[in-house]
């Protein structure tokens, strides 16, 4: 079961693993990430990262269904790479309801929503996309934090 | 000379060699800093990493496990035999690597980084009853 869905392009990182989890305490994290889900480097990492107490798993975005449905009475903690990925999720007919946008990638020429995020037209659109499916979108940093503004 | 980098969130890394220098004497220019926290800083960090490297081994201090500054330094030396990460990074250690950077190779350095960052938590209100 979904208890939280964040896009984060740092993956598990202080904000998460200090703030987030704390918050939301979950019994896992699902990492959502192509390029994770092939690093054994960055799963042992992860794993050192992530506080005793809490399991994990990266995998694919096209691995979720099964995964969530595994995990259907698991608190679970949605941790999303990126606006494609978190867009291939939804087009898996996974209920994302509500997504926490905390760190995307910065690129030359996209614009500054709030201190970790950056979107530019193609990301823009995703989140136009989603929001017709009914998924609706904050931005921030920390559960403390302001809430941005998505004004594009 | 072991090369010394650090890697922090915010300003901690500018910060903390710069209150090193007010403690140690040492050309703050031999030791790099990098910050994870502005537009772009993560994304350019592995590029201008590699560039600071020292030839006779590099010892790179961050500021948290997990955090993205241990994440990216680990992630874009992995493959370099000459490089070692710390995480956890106080002053202790920093002025520890400063002290002894010209006298050791880098696993001894960084052994002795980690010993003396060890030795640095103590709980003086304890101790001093």
């Amino acid at each position: 079961m979904i208890s939280f869905v964040r896009v984060d392009n740092r993956l598990i990182h202080g904000q998460v693993v200090q703030s987030w989890l704390p918050e939301i305490k979950p019994a896992k994290v699902l990492v959502i990430s192509e390029q994770a889900a092939q690093s054994k480097l960055m799963a042992k990492m992860m794993r050192m990262a992530l506080p005793q107490g809490y399991d994990l798993e990266i995998i694919k975005a096209e691995e979720a269904p099964s995964v969530l449905k595994k995990d259907e009475a698991k608190k679970v903690f949605v941790l999303v790479e990126d606006l494609n990925q978190l867009s291939q999720l939804a087009g898996q007919k996974i209920a994302l309801e509500e997504v926490n946008i905390g760190n995307t990638k910065y690129e030359e020429g996209k614009k500054q929503f709030s201190a970790g995020v950056y979107f530019d037209k193609s990301d823009l659109d995703i989140i136009e996309n989603l929001k017709k499916q009914n998924i609706s979108f904050n931005i921030k940093a920390l559960p403390s934090s302001l809430e941005a503004k998505i004004n594009a | 000379m072991v090369k010394i980098i650090i890697i922090s969130h915010g300003n901690m890394a500018q910060s903390l060699l710069e209150t090193a220098a007010q403690i140690g004497s040492f050309d703050t220019k031999e030791i790099d800093t990098f910050s994870v926290s502005g537009p772009g800083d993560l994304e350019n960090l592995p590029e201008k990493l590699l560039k600071a490297l020292g030839p006779s081994g590099t010892l790179i201090l961050v500021d948290t496990l997990g955090g993205s500054s241990c994440n990216s330094a680990v992630q874009t030396t992995q493959h370099l035999k000459n490089v070692k990460v710390i995480c956890g990074v106080n002053l202790n250690m920093l002025l520890s690597a400063i002290n002894n950077k010209d006298k050791m190779d880098l696993i001894n350095l960084a052994a002795k980084v980690l010993e003396d960052g060890k030795k640095s938590l103590v709980d003086i209100s304890e101790r001093l009853k």
